[in-house]
């Protein structure tokens, strides 16, 4: 980076702090467009402004950077103030009632299943789903690079997707036959 | 109040996508505060390795002669070895070091064997991150899935708080504890998220390559499972032939790029098959506006350009792929990128610790209080944190490998179950804070007394120095809410 690139960088940054203030102010005292507008702006355009002094490093940097003094400006009063598991709390006194072994036995399996599904099972469903993907997206000829890491990529969101979505799930016998039934489809999609 | 962008929740959904959040964190949160906590530390394992050599000295620059001569005295030395690996100085890392498959050294500018690099606290803290110090296939690939889960949770917080991004300034630090608890937690999450998505995510890609590159060949490659590997960083650049012959060309290889390429800032050099037939260099060249690990330049031992990886300019997958490494650890922009990325990461160790607090607070709200798994929970926080400056006086004191492994899992748990027998959970944090800091301080004066310190190494000066002020901080700290007056831990006369 030349000294142009540093001074250009340096102002882009006090430009996107400059704009999360705006966007913080707006959200203080809300119904003014114009300037929620010019906060977002000036956050795109010192992202921009980095990305042309030095490319995708450049923003990287300017967002860690601009991520840890918002996070730290929001949160750094709390993080001095709040007693964790110390602050005093109401609590309510309620008479409970302690569950009987076969209970406890099917509240245990049925905990271990629900692990099994959105883990591994989950895991395979993503991963052959992203198996399948890369069966239709990869080229006859040329490069391969492209639809190899858009499919690996798509692969690990699913995998997390899916296991959020298994989990929301409140039936088990639900849960099962959904994740059993993707993963029989995604398998005959990446393998026949 | 603003409207909000996100789309309205029904209520049945925010209250599953809740419980999803809420059964993922107690299942993986433990082991996922210790995968964050140690890859936080481990955002300066090139730093902390030198450390524990402080007493070597800075490199600026090394001649391709010098580096000529130290591959040839690696090969007299490891003869067997399969490969060589040199890494020569560059702009922000004043280091030189090689080695081959079965030792690597450090060395002074003129190509002086100082001594061989020992970092037993590094190793240590690298097999904790990358493999949780399990065998390391299973460990990679346990790690990489917390990676996956973590994204999971990211994906369930934010299906769970409609209005994460309409309350995203907003924090209560007064009143109930849980609410502050919960503000910190989410705030935190929602301004950390993209670090937080690009930490798990590129974990869970650079961990999950076997997995993934097995299913793959399954599904595409006919069951080779290189394929994947080849798809997106290419194949071999020379065929096998192990005939024997002399090592050369290294310096021939460097004088090459320096007129081919002049600006490539080479920082790795590494001489596959060296001393066989097909023995050729592929040079590593930092690109300092890329976040790829770099630019590679394959030289035969004649200075012949053989092939270029074109990572820099290739397909923008290739391009993705190679810029896993260093957006993971923050390396790119120096010991400047690597702190805000440690204080990120410090971040994220409040996020997963917060997220158990707000359960244990909720619990106490509905009249479910457990004290001793809230004793726990903070023996463990605390304990397990406290347990990384214990280890390394341990490794200055002489114990190595499992021993390291032993004593911090021996220890974690330790802090933990005495945590739940004899304290509280705010007593635990006090206590174990305490620890923390006096061992954050011992370390640094351990080292000052063994006198392994070499006053041109800024890097080690400066981590000794951070320590001694964490350290500090966390002791005073400790002692001050010692002797503050506490809150009832918990108040049960409040509410009937």
């Amino acid at each position: 980076m030349t000294l142009t690139d540093y001074a250009l960088a340096i102002l882009s940054t006090c430009g996107g702090l400059a704009g999360l203030a705006l966007l913080f102010a707006v959200w203080r005292k809300p119904g003014r467009p114009l300037l929620l507008g010019l906060g977002w702006a000036l956050v795109t355009a010192s992202l921009v402004v980095w990305f042309l002094v030095n490319l995708d490093r450049g923003v990287a940097q300017v967002s860690s950077l601009l991520m840890l003094l918002v996070a730290f400006a929001i949160t750094w009063p709390g993080l001095k103030g709040v007693n964790g598991l110390q602050a005093p709390v109401r609590v309510r006194k309620v008479a409970l009632a302690r569950p009987s072994a076969s209970q406890l036995a099917v509240r245990i399996g049925s905990g271990v299943w629900t692990f099994l599904l959105a883990g591994p099972i989950a895991g395979a469903i993503a991963l052959y789903a992203g198996g399948a993907l890369l069966r239709v997206t990869a080229p006859d000829t040329g490069n391969p690079a492209n639809a190899a890491v858009t499919a690996y990529i798509i692969s690990l969101f699913l995998w997390a997707l899916i296991s959020t979505l298994l989990l929301m799930e409140k039936h088990s016998l639900r849960r099962t036959l959904y994740a059993g039934g993707a993963l029989a489809v995604v398998l005959c999609a990446a393998l026949l | 109040m603003a409207k909000s962008l996100w789309p309205k929740s029904s209520s049945e959904r925010v209250d599953s996508a809740l419980s999803a959040h809420t059964v993922m964190g107690l299942v993986i949160s433990a082991l996922l505060f210790v995968i964050c906590v140690s890859g936080t530390i481990a955002v300066f394992e090139d730093e902390l390795e030198w450390w524990e050599q402080a007493g070597t000295p800075a490199v600026h620059e090394v001649s391709p002669a010098v580096m000529q001569a130290t591959a040839d005295e690696i090969m007299r030395r490891d003869p067997e070895t399969t490969h060589l690996y040199l890494y020569p100085p560059r702009d922000n890392w004043p280091r030189f070091v090689a080695g081959g498959d079965n030792g690597v050294f450090v060395l002074d500018a003129d190509g002086t064997f100082l001594r061989e690099l020992k970092a037993p606290w590094n190793d240590f803290l690298i097999e904790l991150h990358y493999y949780l110090t399990l065998p390391h296939q299973p460990g990679m690939i346990l790690v990489a899935i917390f990676g996956v889960m973590l994204v999971s949770m990211a994906i369930s917080g934010l299906l769970a708080h409609p209005r994460i991004f309409r309350d995203a300034f907003r924090f209560r630090r007064h009143g109930q504890a849980r609410l502050a608890q919960a503000d910190l937690h989410n705030r935190l999450s929602v301004w950390t998220a993209p670090f937080l998505v690009a930490v798990a995510g590129t974990g869970a890609m650079i961990g999950l390559f076997g997995v993934v590159a097995l299913v793959f060949a399954q599904t595409n490659y006919e069951g080779d499972t290189k394929k994947l590997a080849e798809a997106i960083f290419g194949g071999e650049v020379v065929e096998p032939d192990t005939t024997r012959t002399p090592l050369n060309g290294i310096d021939t290889a460097l004088i090459s790029l320096e007129r081919d390429i002049p600006d490539a800032n080479p920082f790795i050099v590494i001489v596959h098959e060296p001393g066989t037939r097909s023995q050729h260099i592929e040079i590593y060249g930092d690109e300092t506006d890329r976040l790829i690990y770099g630019e590679t330049y394959t030289y035969s031992t004649d200075g012949e350009l053989l092939a270029t990886g074109h990572n820099a300019d290739g397909p923008m997958g290739q391009q993705v792929a190679m810029s896993m490494y260093r957006l993971h650890f923050g390396d790119f922009g120096g010991a400047l990128m690597k702190s805000i990325y440690f204080l990120l990461g410090i971040l994220l160790c409040i996020i997963v610790a917060t997220g158990l607090n707000i359960y244990f607070l909720k619990r106490r709200e509905k009249g479910r209080h457990a004290p001793r798994l809230e004793a726990m929970w903070s023996g463990w926080i605390w304990g397990s944190t406290a347990m990384f400056p214990i280890t390394l006086i341990a490794s200055m004191l002489g114990l190595a490998g499992a021993g390291l492994i032993a004593l911090y899992w021996l220890g974690s748990v330790a802090f933990s179950v005495g945590a739940t027998i004899w304290m509280t959970a705010a007593s635990a944090g006090r206590a174990f804070r305490l620890v923390l800091g006096l061992a954050l301080l011992a370390a640094p004066l351990l080292q000052l007394i063994r006198g392994d310190v070499d006053g041109s190494n800024a890097y080690a000066l400066t981590a000794s120095a951070l320590m001694l002020v964490t350290g500090a901080a966390f002791a005073a700290k400790a002692v001050r809410a010692r002797h503050a007056p506490q809150g009832d831990a918990v108040a049960p006369s409040r509410v009937g």
